[in-house]
C-alpha cells in the first residue's frame, strides 16, 4: 500500500510540474513567434539592395524589442535580447552577415530564450531550457508578407 | 478480539488528510496551467490584432477601424455577431489598447484580470505585439 502510494504520488506530481513547466514554454514559443514574425516583416522592409540597408534592418528587428512598447517574453516580463537576423536572395542560401547586399529579399529572424525550468531539472541538468521562434519575411513590390 | 476491519477506520483518516494537500497541490496546477493556457490565447489574440491594423490604411476612418481591431482581438472577428464570445472569460473591447504609429501598429491589453478560480493575476500592458506597417496579404 505505502509502496503503490509513492510510485503513485510520485508519478502524479511529476505529471502536475511538467504542466507548469511545458505550459510555460509554450507561453514563451507563442511570444518569441509573434515577435520574430513582426520583427522579419520589419527587418525585410528596410532591405533596400544597398550595403546600409542591411544594418537599418538588423536594427529595426531589435527596435520592436525595446522602448516601452517592448515585446517581452516570460510571460511579457524578460526583455527578448538573443536575436539573431539572417538574410537571404533565394530562401535557400542564408548568411548572417552578406558580402553582396544587391538582390537580397529574405530576412530570417530566429529569437532564443532559456525558458526557466523547475520540474523537469529532474530529468537534465540545467536549470532552463531553450526556447526558439522564426520568422521569415520576403520583399515583394513595396511591401513585404511573411512566409513559413 | 479485533475485529477484522478495523484498519478501516484510519485509511479513511489518512486519505482525508492527503486529500487535503492533494487537492490544494491540483488546485495549484490547474491556476497555473488555466493562466498559460488563457494568456497563450491572449498572446495569439493580440498578435493577429496587431498584424490586422497594421494592413489597415492609415488616417482613414480611424475610430471605426480601432473599433475593428479591438473586435478582433477580443472576439477573433473585426465585425462579430451578437452571441460571439471573447477569447478569454471577462475581455472587453474596453481591455485593448491600439497605438496607431504612421510605421507600426501596436496593440496591448490594459487593465483585465485573468481569473483562473483560485487566483487572479493583473494583466496591465501586456501582451505587447507590434507590427510594421505593410500594405498587401493578410497573414
Amino acid at each position: 500500500m505505502l509502496i503503490a502510494t509513492c510510485i503513485a504520488l510520485t508519478v502524479l506530481l511529476a505529471l502536475a510540474g511538467f504542466a507548469v513547466d511545458i505550459g510555460r514554454m509554450y507561453v514563451i514559443k507563442s511570444e518569441l513567434q509573434a515577435y520574430t514574425d513582426a520583427a522579419a516583416l520589419s527587418a525585410v522592409l528596410e532591405l533596400n539592395g544597398a550595403e546600409p540597408g542591411i544594418s537599418q534592418a538588423r536594427q529595426a528587428a531589435k527596435r520592436l524589442a525595446m522602448g516601452p512598447n517592448a515585446m517581452r517574453w516570460d510571460m511579457g516580463t524578460e526583455p527578448i535580447t538573443n536575436v539573431t537576423a539572417s538574410f537571404s536572395a533565394d530562401n535557400k542560401t542564408w548568411q548572417e552577415r552578406p558580402k553582396e547586399a544587391g538582390g537580397l529579399r529574405f530576412a530570417r529572424i530566429v529569437a532564443s530564450e532559456p525558458a526557466p525550468v523547475i520540474f523537469l531539472r529532474v530529468f537534465q541538468p540545467s536549470t532552463s531550457i531553450n526556447v526558439a521562434a522564426s520568422g521569415v519575411a520576403v520583399k515583394s513590390g513595396g511591401t513585404a508578407r511573411l512566409i513559413q | 478480539m479485533r475485529p477484522k476491519n478495523a484498519r478501516a477506520g484510519s485509511a479513511l483518516i489518512e486519505f482525508a488528510g492527503s486529500l487535503i494537500l492533494l487537492s490544494a497541490v491540483f488546485a495549484g496546477v490547474f491556476q497555473i496551467g488555466y493562466t498559460f493556457y488563457t494568456y497563450n490565447s491572449l498572446i495569439n489574440a493580440v498578435r493577429a490584432g496587431a498584424r490586422y491594423a497594421s494592413l489597415l490604411p492609415r488616417g482613414a476612418a480611424d475610430a471605426e477601424a480601432a473599433q475593428a481591431v479591438r473586435n478582433l482581438v477580443v472576439y477573433g472577428d473585426p465585425a462579430p455577431g451578437p452571441d460571439a464570445k471573447p477569447v478569454a472569460p471577462g475581455l472587453t473591447v474596453a481591455n485593448v489598447e491600439l497605438v496607431q504609429e504612421p510605421g507600426s501598429s501596436t496593440v496591448f491589453l490594459r487593465g483585465f484580470e485573468l481569473d483562473a478560480i483560485f487566483a487572479r493575476l493583473q494583466i496591465d500592458g501586456r501582451p505587447t505585439v507590434t507590427f510594421p506597417v505593410t500594405q498587401g496579404a493578410v497573414q
